[in-house]
């Protein structure tokens, strides 16, 4: 069996008197590609907004590669990369800007450490060249001029560039066309082939049956399934989803 | 296709590539605000009496306003970046000046004049570094917006200075304060201009050159996303207010060497004049946007109107009307095109 990257385990929290999450157990190994889905509201933005380290937990711990990870300096540090559902880009800085933002690469000594602004745009261009991606050829361009598209893949590469154990990825897909859909979902193979564990958020359910190891169902704030793709259609898991209601 | 045709073929896209450049330097703001500013210098040179806009009293004269109002202009233009203002600068600049003159005063008779200078100047600097800090605590760790915060330090700062000093300004600073520093010239270009330019100049290696530029454009386009990829946004907040006060204490240092006085009534509206100049330069209130070469040429086109509008002799209310119509004619100008290009 190979190594555990992500280790959930008693995750609790509340928010007031509602209960988000409830005692989560969870693990994803090395190159596993893990899909969380559950109804509005089951818990699943929580769970993964606790795995990134944007969000504490009342109760339990995440553990990524045998490290406790309980911030956005420890998700940072242990090489956890996010594709947030707003993607967190910044519109007037450029592309290489965002790809590399709070990564950039410098030289020099200190106190004169600056900015190696042509290696982080050659780097850019490859990462996103790397995606196949031939749209977004200028890495100067500022992300405002961007289409909604455009700027997802982009925040799908700066993730991959920078995971190196785990990749979280909330609706990866949720504004892309079927072409860049299939770039999206050849990238999370790549990242899975090269061992790094994924685990992915998404209302998309016929691409998720096609891509993910395994099916991992929320529904109140606990994990009340943990499916095998394999021989499942997709009312079989909207009747999971949903339950009797 | 002959080497004749070839050639003619070519020549349009020559001469479209040679306009598509000079549209693209037309279209900077703070080369717009340069012509601009040639043709008001123009219009005052013709009307002045003896042609007394251009003479070097008063270029010097308009260099030396120009010091201070850079200062805060930089500090705003970068605050602005980060999506904070600041409103406090000129309170700042005041008490500044007040506690700076009040140790250069009170160290005169125990220490060597270019010490109590030094002193003074460090001084003022680090009064305005202490405010900075208070006004980067409420914004970062309170969690108060930055306009208010900066409301209320405008007017602590005021009342501080005016309890400290008992409404009256400040006389008996070494007269070197002056010979020394702030009436010293290279030709035209006084002293405390050069220092002006020089900082500013290390701010914006600093701001181009490192992450902290980056860092600090990605707070002002998405504050949330900043701190996400895991930049130190709260280090951040207390760099930028810091530095905008240290710079507002900087102006106060240069206001004593200027009049060998404090003007405890007279700054109060310095921080509009820095917000001004930043704005008609080109960098956003809303932040991820700056332009320091705006910022200054923005702060010198504040100066040249109230300069040129006391040398024609018009009525000094027409000086507020004038920058006030150049700030929405600028922004106004900056929203449309912007809104052109689908904006940001």
């Amino acid at each position: 069996m190979s190594q555990e990257v992500l280790t959930i385990s008693g995750l609790g929290k509340n928010f007031g008197a509602v209960t988000a999450l409830r005692d989560v157990n969870l693990t994803v190994h090395e190159g596993e590609i893990v899909a969380l889905l559950g109804d509005n509201g089951a818990g699943k933005s929580t769970l993964m907004n606790i795995i990134c380290g944007s969000n504490s937990a009342d109760t339990g711990e995440v553990l990524v590669n045998g490290e406790s990870l309980s911030s956005l300096s420890d998700a940072k540090k242990l090489g956890v990369g996010v594709v947030y559902q707003d993607l967190a880009l910044s519109p007037q800085l450029t592309l290489a800007e965002n790809l590399f933002l709070g990564n950039e690469a410098k030289r020099g000594f200190f106190p004169f450490r600056f900015l190696d602004r042509p290696r982080m745009q050659r780097e850019s261009k490859e990462a996103i060249e790397k995606l196949g991606i031939s749209t977004l050829r200028d890495v100067r361009l500022p992300v405002a001029s961007l289409s909604g598209g455009q700027r997802q893949v982009l925040a799908v590469a700066r993730a991959m560039k920078w995971a190196k154990n785990l990749i979280l990825l909330d609706e990866p897909t949720a504004a892309l066309g079927p072409k860049q859909v299939e770039i999206v979902l050849d990238s999370i193979r790549k990242a899975s082939d090269h061992g790094i564990g994924v685990v992915l958020v998404s209302h998309d359910i016929p691409s998720v049956l096609k891509l993910a190891d395994r099916i991992v169902i929320l529904r109140h704030g606990t994990i009340v399934a943990d499916l095998s793709p394999e021989g499942l259609s997709v009312s079989d898991v909207v009747t999971v989803m949903v339950g009797d209601e | 296709m002959s080497a004749s045709e070839l050639k003619f073929a070519q020549a349009p896209t020559s001469s479209s590539a040679l306009w598509h450049k000079v549209l693209k330097v037309l279209s900077n703001r703070a080369v717009q605000i340069i012509l601009v500013e040639i043709v008001v210098i123009a219009i005052f040179q013709a009307l002045s009496p003896n042609g007394a806009f251009l003479s070097e009293a008063n270029i010097r004269g308009m260099l030396l306003t120009a010091s201070q109002v850079l200062l805060l202009a930089t500090g705003q233009a970068v605050l602005m970046s980060a999506g904070h203002i600041d409103i406090s600068q000129g309170a700042v600049l005041i008490f500044s000046s007040v506690i700076a003159g009040n140790v250069m005063i009170a160290a005169q008779d125990s220490m060597s004049l270019p010490a109590v200078l030094v002193l003074g100047a460090v001084v003022a600097i680090l009064s305005g570094v202490f405010l900075g800090a208070i006004n980067a605590f409420m914004v970062g760790v309170v969690g108060i917006n930055s306009l208010v915060t900066t409301l209320g330090m405008l007017s602590l700062a005021t009342g501080a200075s005016q309890v400290i000093t008992g409404g009256v300004n400040l006389f008996g600073m070494p007269r070197e304060l002056i010979s020394g520093f702030g009436a010293v010239k290279f030709g035209a270009l006084p002293l405390p201009m050069l220092v002006s330019l020089l900082i500013i100049a290390v701010i914006w290696v600093f701001y181009r050159y490192t992450g902290w530029g980056t860092h600090t454009l990605a707070m002002g386009s998405n504050f949330l996303a900043a701190r996400r990829v895991g930049i130190k946004t709260l280090l951040i907040t207390f760099g930028i207010f810091i530095l905008s006060s240290a710079l507002a204490g900087a102006a106060g240092y240069i206001d004593l060497a200027r009049y060998s006085t404090t003007n405890i009534s007279g700054h109060l509206n310095d921080s509009m004049a820095g917000i001004a100049a930043a704005l008609i330069g080109g960098t956003a209130l809303t932040g991820g946007r700056i332009s320091f070469l705006g910022a200054i040429v923005g702060s010198f086109l504040a100066i040249i109107l109230q300069s040129g509008l006391v040398i024609i002799n018009l009525s000094p209310f027409y000086q507020t009307i004038a920058v006030g119509a150049m700030l929405l004619i600028a922004v106004s100008l900056d929203r449309s095109s912007r809104n052109r290009k689908g904006g940001d």
